[in-house]
């Protein structure tokens, strides 16, 4: 039997905003394709410690969900063994003890207990999508189920997909040591944690449990992209500081090169002009030679034109 | 006595005074003999050393691994490499401009004159090399020019005609060429990858060949380097090319040459000078190998296992 009214006017705008393509919903409660006719999700994971997973079951009823899959699971924040309860309501069947739970259900009683192996929503899911190829992960979810809090701690990886969560819990009025984990204010703060806002309180059976109502904040949101935003700027300009230190360490790295290449050249030109002054040396002292010789040529030359004149008696 | 003093002192002077005061050579006689005595005098300050510097020229087709050999002949001690030469290359520029070419004095002048010939260009290139050649000499280094020699043999429907860059070269000065080559498989299947196989007609591995050939056949007297020899050796073949290039050898080359950018880098990026495995693309022209029929006759030429 429903005990949430998918008729509330809050859940019915939600639905325009936010249309339920897949549902997540996590009771011990038995529920029915019915249940969600003209709520309209386009798909239901029903997640309880039902004895087996139940096959795909097409969908009989006008209005309700294409598809809804049963998985028999027990969640909490991760995998390990616990108690589970199952209690004369069937509703408060879970990982709290049902003698915890009577001071709202004054005739609530422990019908048995066994040993299972809890498992994480995330880890769940992971599984569950990998193996269904039709399966896919929700953006709303319903926890039905007592205690929350750790339910959602072990579903960080599934918030992040979620546009609207409805939790069951216990007025804090009613709050005991035991009970911490199943209380408003620790499911609340956890979705805040996550960037959901509290709404309202959906109708509930009973004055000391809540229905809340969150959905993703879109300021968290916002600012979140904003963060999401900054940080890539900041890559990116980061990104390009290093590509400059790089350009910079390569211009480095040639200049350096350079300066090998043009010390060696130095070097070379010290070994070529001191072969080329010894050259030098060498070809100046043939020209003295040859001015030399010339000279002498010369002063004969005169010489001999000198005699000339003086036989003849002409000058030129 | 005289005439033999003379004889003596004469022979000691070049009959060529000087190339730059483009004078002829000079008589020496009894008639003119104080122009002897100050041509004598010019010869103390400029040397007839130029004449004998040499233009060095490396020659090698696309792919071949020929501007990892230019970068560290550039890094040789005071070397200027000119980079990928071809004043009659026919690859039209892609700057993105058009014909915008302030700075290229062969674009300048085919466009001021639609009758420029391929003498006159190669004239122009031979003038400009010989104004580089005594700027390098003054400077103290050594130049060498790259040819761009893919222009030449592997663009167009057919190998170009007209002289080489050697041969033009040789005209005015003296030379010193090298050729480095490398496997012909490797190369075309680079060539392949780069995509310029499609500069040639027809685009295919026995065309190459053919035209590999007749490159060889027009540096047939030029000593040739193969790229693997040099990868496994570099210091040694490096010191080979510094013996045929008449270059000062750098023993730390290997370290600095990559601080070069030249153009034509199609391979190789890294820093590091060693062999590398043949590609998968070179594998795939076994086929192709076995059925041209000049790669048989490339492979005679060049020593090269075949494929």
């Amino acid at each position: 039997m429903s005990v949430i009214s998918f008729d509330h006017p809050t859940l019915a705008m939600l639905r325009r905003l936010s249309p339920p393509k897949v549902l997540c919903h996590i009771t011990e409660a038995p529920w029915g394709l019915h249940e969600y006719a003209g709520f309209g999700p386009e798909k239901v994971v029903l997640i309880g410690n039902a004895d087996v997973d139940a096959a795909d079951r097409p969908n009989l009823t006008n209005g309700g969900p294409s598809l809804m899959t049963r998985f028999s699971a027990v969640l909490s924040d991760e995998s390990r063994e616990q108690t589970f309860y199952t209690a004369s309501l069937g509703r408060e069947c879970g990982l709290i003890n049902p003698a915890h739970l009577t001071s709202i259900w004054r005739n609530l009683s422990e019908i048995r207990r066994e040993q299972v192996e809890t498992i994480t929503l995330d880890e769940l899911l992971a599984q569950k999508i990998e193996a269904f190829s039709n399966l896919a992960e929700p953006n709303w979810l319903i926890i039905d189920s007592m205690p929350v809090a750790p339910k959602l701690e072990g579903a960080t990886e599934t918030l992040k997909t979620l546009d609207v969560v409805v939790a069951r819990c216990l007025a804090d009025e009613v709050f005991k040591e035991e009970l911490e984990m199943a209380t408003a204010s620790e499911v609340l703060s956890t979705l805040r944690d996550s960037d959901f806002t509290y709404h309202e309180d959906l109708s509930g059976s009973h004055p000391k449990l809540r229905y809340l109502l969150c959905t993703r904040s879109i300021i968290g949101e916002r600012s979140r992209a904003n963060a999401h935003e900054a940080t890539i700027a900041r890559h990116n300009e980061l990104e390009d500081q290093i590509t400059r230190r790089l350009e910079h360490l390569d211009e480095l790295e040639r200049s350096a090169k350079r300066l090998v290449l043009t010390e060696n050249n130095l070097k070379n030109l010290q070994q070529r002009y001191a072969a080329l002054a010894e050259e030098n040396d060498h070809l100046n002292g043939q020209l003295s030679l040859i001015r030399q010789q010339l000279d002498h040529a010369l002063e004969l030359l005169h010489g001999s034109d000198s005699s000339a004149e003086t036989e003849t008696g002409v000058t030129k | 006595m005289l005439a033999t003093r003379l004889k003596d002192a004469l022979e000691l002077i070049p009959k060529t005074v000087s190339e730059q005061d483009g004078q002829d050579s000079v008589a020496l006689t009894q008639g003119n003999i104080h122009e002897a005595l100050a041509a004598a005098r010019r010869l103390s300050d400029v040397s007839p050393k130029l004449q004998t510097v040499p233009v060095r020229t490396v020659h090698h087709l696309s792919c071949t691994g020929g501007t990892l050999v230019s970068k560290c002949i550039a890094s040789m001690a005071n070397t200027l490499v000119l980079n990928e030469v071809d004043f009659q290359s026919p690859i039209p520029s892609r700057n993105g401009f058009g014909n915008f070419a302030p700075t290229d004095a062969v674009s300048l002048l085919r466009q001021g004159d639609n009758d420029v010939g391929a003498e006159e260009i190669a004239n122009l290139f031979a003038d400009t090399v010989a104004t580089l050649r005594h700027r390098e000499w003054r400077r103290g280094r050594d130049l060498v020019l790259r040819d761009h020699t893919h222009s030449y043999f592997l663009w167009g429907e057919e190998v170009r005609d007209g002289p080489t860059m050697k041969e033009i070269l040789e005209t005015r000065f003296p030379v010193r060429a090298l050729v480095t080559i490398r496997d012909p498989i490797d190369t075309f299947a680079s060539i392949v990858k780069n995509e310029w196989h499609t500069h040639f007609r027809p685009s295919t591995f026995d065309e190459f060949c053919r035209r590999h050939l007749l490159f060889l056949k027009s540096y047939r007297d030029v000593p040739i380097i193969k790229y693997e020899a040099f990868v496994s050796q570099p210091k040694q073949i490096m010191k080979e090319i510094c013996r045929v290039l008449e270059l000062d050898y750098f023993e730390q080359f290997t370290g600095v040459f990559d601080s070069f950018d030249f153009s034509g880098d199609s391979g190789r990026s890294s820093g590091e000078i060693s062999p590398r495995p043949r590609s998968e693309a070179a594998e795939a022209l076994k086929e192709e190998a076995r059925a041209s029929r000049h790669y048989s006759d490339l492979i005679s030429e060049t020593g090269y296992t075949p494929i």
